[in-house]
């Protein structure tokens, strides 16, 4: 070769011509309409034709929902007087507090409003990027929260270990935000200055002792402060509305991982009872409808109790609700676990891990981020689904919407309350599908 | 209180009313009755949801894929208002803002002075049948079977000398005649039954109730959204290439849709089409919320509040539901596995 | 220079009549420029290898000869009929030209044999078992009659990539095209695939292929046409444009190719 290109004394410089831009416009604003709206004769009638149709459609709602509704009036009867084709938004505005909160009373709200603040203020940290274990702040959410929320919101005479855990839960959120401030000002956590003290009584896992150490003295000085204050009581009757709904959907997704876990590894299970008993729960669940399963919760349970026992309709439901979004989550939990290659599994056996420690160390933490996506997924279902309880008498939002047709001053308003709570879910569920998504993308591209 | 197990109840006699149903009941009937009442309509309402979702759904997702962008738009935003929205409120709103307000049986909104919509539902001919009817049925049958034969026969003939047959019109021409013929013959026995307004109502006929109109077009929508998405991703799954593939060797556009991207595109739609049926089948439970009389509402609620049979009322509901969904599950593995077989 | 001129007029070849002739081809994505005003012109029986590196439009080139891909600006004819965008174009494509790709397209839903018998029957109006016949004909002739009722997920890709030839040689087209058809191989399965495509070189078939094999160019090609940034740089017999290039752009691009 070489010899042949010293005889090919000169070669010839190839320049490449210029880029030319075409005749026909087929790029830029331009080209995108021709070629997505009116790139021939029939997409251009489609084009038009569709326009047409959607002006038709949207005119008639925009006028209902904005140009002609009414916003203030104090019965329907006034609203139908202003404007007769219009949405009577005004009578939305009393309910909202009720769509809100149910029955639950107006000067004692703030103890929801705190619940979920504190709630949010839990799962915050965990966006935060210098924060550390990440998964150990959601674990103890998941486990402490819900006792403080059930104290906040219920109220009235609780045990003692009740009230114990909830200042605890109260102690650790306040050490996670503590800790968070200190790292971001001195890039120490409060447990590491303590570290040297604790160093005098034992050698090893000083971190942790210390960490115990602060917890159990803010709990026990939390506790103190809090000693007098009692929480009016507040029946779970009165709770309802939008807050009802959160509560079910929030306790179901995360009683449902747990649940769903333990069905999975059971259906994996070798032992025969085991795998037999998941797979019949499972498979029982996963094939009926969900009210059946509501109904059954409400009219067999109560069977199963002594008729001393006095079983609220709120615990029933959860139950039922806890054990159907279980089934589901095991299937999609299956998955997950089906995706982990086998490679996994055979290097923690030669690394001499058993079982549980091969489970909870490698594989579930695995399984479990590639089932983020999915796991959002099933709770945008279930959170739809739980409109469902309106159907055994439970004052969720849908319930306490269609209540307001039969309050005597905005009696026959059906199609406002129903029009305003759907879009409450569909901004919810959208943003929450829309955010799935992106975490699937994230995911899949982080592979 | 506690009554001992046991199902001798389905004997008794039931002594309430079912606004709606197809097999025919009376309140002297037994909670047998009530049973199979209650599973018929379910599965009526169920097998017209199926079959009209399926229809809107395939639609919607063709839509979606539209090189049109502003049509690919509207269904995309559809899919997403329908699907965020819960069905219940759907079913709701369907029922208590769209059909409770139509306009009372006299002011009937009239098609062609056959089908009726009002606001007790919506009223269209039925055909009778009379007692020497049989033979037009039989005859019907056969020239059905007949023709679906001979258009076999004609696939493989064509397929066999490469020509195509002439003789399938034709043919069921002749069978459609004679099915005339007989029909004529043996005095017109089947007619049908316009509904007429007598009174404050509709007779003859048939007729669906407004709960069973609202709760139909509700999850017929919701559905469609499911499918229609379900239906772009699996035909999007299909590798340009066995577009470009089928071109190159010559096949049109339209033979490239039948021989290569619908066979290929069942495959990949088939198995979650079939579990959307079957989510189809448990959620047409939700009629119960407007009180049309399916399993759950005419056995759960009423027949469960007479009798106090929880134990027992829950199982057989919960047992039709898994019957259901078990045989047909059973069909889909045992597909599956055929279809893996062949990928290898 | 004389040979260039030679080849740029191949009406006068000995092989006769012109088999694809393509003048002035423009193409654009968007606004990107992939197809500069590319000429030839393709004599009957004539094997083409168009080489040159990623990028260089070759790909673009041979799928616009087919109408896989539109393009702006320019004509494409073949045995002297221009192709427009209407039925007797499709009908004139479909019955001259056979194209194969890199990632094969073998049907999936359907048997090896199938694949091959779908086209004569329900474009030819072939009898069934004659089409089953010439299938099993062409089968054997690239070697795999025996994996006939298999499904493609069941072979090797260079098994696939002889069905893909088989199944265009079905409908029996006087051109054939091939878009790189060894790139996605593993190299032992790269000799089966050219070992077919040099028989069909014998066979006297029109043939185009887009390839990296330098060894099959020489072996087969009459001429050599080197792409680049979207234009033809040079033409000519594969001793001239392989061995002694004119340009700078291509003897950089053979030693390139040539050092791996």
């Amino acid at each position: 070769m070489a010899k042949q290109q010293t005889q090919q004394n000169e070669l010839l410089k190839f320049v490449p011509r210029p880029n030319r831009p075409p005749i026909t416009i087929t790029y830029g604003p331009v080209g995108w309409l021709k070629k997505n709206l009116f790139g021939n004769i029939w997409n251009t009638l489609l084009t038009v034709a569709v326009f047409s149709l959607l002006f038709l459609l949207l005119k008639p709602f925009l006028e209902w929902t904005v140009l002609k509704a009414v916003w203030s009036a104090s019965t329907r009867r006034e609203c139908l007087e202003i404007s007769p084709d219009g949405a009577c938004w005004a009578g939305i505005f009393p309910w909202v507090n009720n769509l809100l909160y149910g029955l639950y009373p107006d000067n004692l709200q703030w103890r929801v409003n705190l619940g979920f603040a504190i709630g949010l203020l839990w799962f915050l940290p965990l966006a935060l990027k210098k924060v550390h274990q990440k998964m150990v702040i959601a674990l103890m959410g998941v486990i402490l929260f819900p006792f403080l929320a059930n104290y906040l919101f219920l109220g009235g005479d609780r045990s003692i270990f009740h009230y114990t855990i909830a200042c605890s839960a109260f102690a650790y959120l306040l050490i996670v935000y503590v800790n968070i401030v200190l790292m971001y000002l001195c890039g120490k956590r409060l447990e590491q200055y303590l570290e040297p003290f604790m160093a005098r009584f034992s050698q090893k896992n000083t971190t942790f002792l210390a960490h115990v150490t602060i917890w159990l003295l803010v709990t026990v000085l939390i506790a103190f402060i809090f000693r007098n204050q009692t929480l009016e009581h507040v029946p779970v009757d009165a709770w309802g509305g939008l807050f009802l709904t959160l509560i079910i959907s929030g306790v179901s997704i995360v009683m449902a991982l747990p649940i769903g876990i333990i069905l999975a590894l059971g259906r994996r299970s070798e032992m025969v009872i085991i795998k037999w008993f998941s797979i019949c729960t499972i498979e029982l669940v996963r094939s009926v409808p969900m009210i059946t399963v509501l109904f059954m919760s409400v009219t067999m349970l109560p069977l199963f109790f002594p008729n001393t026992m006095e079983l609220n309709k709120l615990a029933q439901v959860l139950v039922a609700v806890c054990l159907f979004a279980g089934a589901y989550m095991a299937e999609t939990v299956r998955g997950g676990l089906q995706a982990i290659p086998r490679g996994q599994y055979d290097a923690a056996k030669s690394m001499g891990l058993s079982y549980w420690p091969t489970m909870i160390l490698i594989i579930l933490p695995q399984a479990l981020r590639a089932m983020i996506p999915n796991i959002v997924t099933s709770f945008i279902s279930l959170f739809k689904d739980t409109t469902l309880v309106s159907i055994i008498g439970l004052f969720d939002i849908m319930l306490m919407a269609r209540n307001i047709a039969i309050d005597k001053n905005w009696l026959g308003l059906h199609a406002e309350p129903l029009v305003a709570i759907s879009i409450l879910f569909f901004v919810f569920c959208y943003t929450m599908s829309q955010y799935s998504q992106r975490l699937e993308k994230k995911l899949d591209t982080g592979r | 209180m506690e009554l001992p197990f046991g199902f001798g109840f389905i004997s008794s006699t039931a002594g309430f009313d079912i606004g709606w149903s197809i097999i025919p009941y009376d309140p002297t009937m037994s909670y047998g009755r009530v049973y199979l009442v209650g599973i018929v309509n379910t599965l009526i309402l169920s097998a017209l949801i199926i079959l009209f979702s399926t229809i809107l759904g395939f639609v919607v997702g063709i839509i979606r894929l539209s090189r049109n962008y502003l049509l690919a738009q509207c269904a995309r935003w559809y899919v997403e208002f329908i699907r965020n929205i819960p069905l219940l409120i759907q079913i709701v709103f369907w029922f208590i803002v769209v059909f409770s307000t139509l306009p009372a049986p006299k002011k009937s909104y009239n098609f062609l002075d056959i089908f009726f919509l009002n606001n007790r539902g919506f009223y269209f001919p039925a055909p009778v049948f009379e007692p020497n009817s049989s033979w037009t049925v039989i005859v019907t049958l056969l020239a059905c079977i007949c023709s679906f034969i001979l258009s076999r026969k004609s696939r493989t003939y064509r397929k066999r000398r490469g020509k195509r047959l002439p003789i399938l019109y034709p043919s069921l021409l002749a069978l459609l005649s004679f099915t005339a013929i007989v029909f004529i013959a043996t005095g017109t026995p089947i007619h049908w039954a316009v509904p007429t307004l007598q009174g404050f109502n509709f007779q003859d006929g048939f007729f669906f109730p407004i709960a069973f109109s609202a709760a139909f077009v509700a999850m017929t929508i919701y559905r469609s959204a499911t499918i229609g998405e379900m239906v772009r991703a699996g035909i999007q799954s299909i590798d340009s290439g066995q577009i470009e593939a089928a071109a190159a060797i010559g096949f049109s556009p339209f033979k490239t849709l039948r021989l290569i991207i619908v066979p290929q595109a069942a495959r990949a739609i088939l198995p979650p089409l079939i579990n959307i049926w079957l989510t189809i089948v448990k959620e047409s439970s939700l009629a119960v919320a407007i009180g049309f009389p399916e399993l759950v509402s005419v056995f759960i609620q009423t027949s469960l509040n007479q009798t106090g049979r929880a134990i027992e009322i829950v199982m057989m509901v919960m047992g039709f539901y898994m019957c259901t969904s078990l045989s047909i599950s059973f069909v889909m593995n045992r597909y599956n596995k055929r279809i893996q077989i062949q990928e290898g | 220079m004389n040979s260039e001129l030679k080849n740029t007029h191949p009406d006068n070849d000995q092989s006769g009549r012109t088999a694809i002739k393509v003048n002035g081809l423009n193409k654009w994505y968007d606004e990107f420029h992939v197809l500069k005003d590319i000429s030839l012109s393709v004599s009957e029986k004539e094997i083409i290898v168009i080489c040159g590196p990623s990028g260089s439009g070759k790909s673009t080139f041979i799928r616009c000869i087919n109408h896989l891909e539109p393009y702006q600006e320019g004509s494409i004819s073949i045995f002297g009929e221009k192709l427009a965008k209407n039925k007797q174009s499709a009908a004139l494509i479909r019955d001259n030209i056979g194209m194969l790709f890199q990632n094969f397209n073998l049907f999936p839903h359907l048997t090896i044999l199938e694949n091959c018998t779908l086209g004569p029957i329900w474009l030819r109006n072939i009898p069934e078992d004659q089409a089953i016949e010439q299938a099993t004909a062409l089968l054997d002739r690239v070697g795999i009659a025996k994996m006939a009722p298999k499904y493609p997920g069941q072979i090797s890709g260079g098994q696939q990539q002889r069905v893909a030839i088989a199944r265009s040689l079905a409908m029996e087209p006087k051109i054939m095209l091939f878009d790189e058809p060894t790139s996605a191989l593993d190299p032992e399965m790269i000799k089966e695939v050219l070992d077919v495509m040099i028989d069909l070189a014998g066979s006297g078939m029109t043939m185009i292929c887009v390839t990296h094999e330098m060894q099959f160019a020489h072996q087969v090609a009459d001429r050599v046409v080197f792409m680049a940034e979207g234009e033809i740089v040079e033409t000519g017999p594969p001793d001239q444009v392989l061995k002694n290039p004119e340009w700078d752009r291509t003897s950089q691009f053979l030693e390139h190719v040539l050092s791996h």
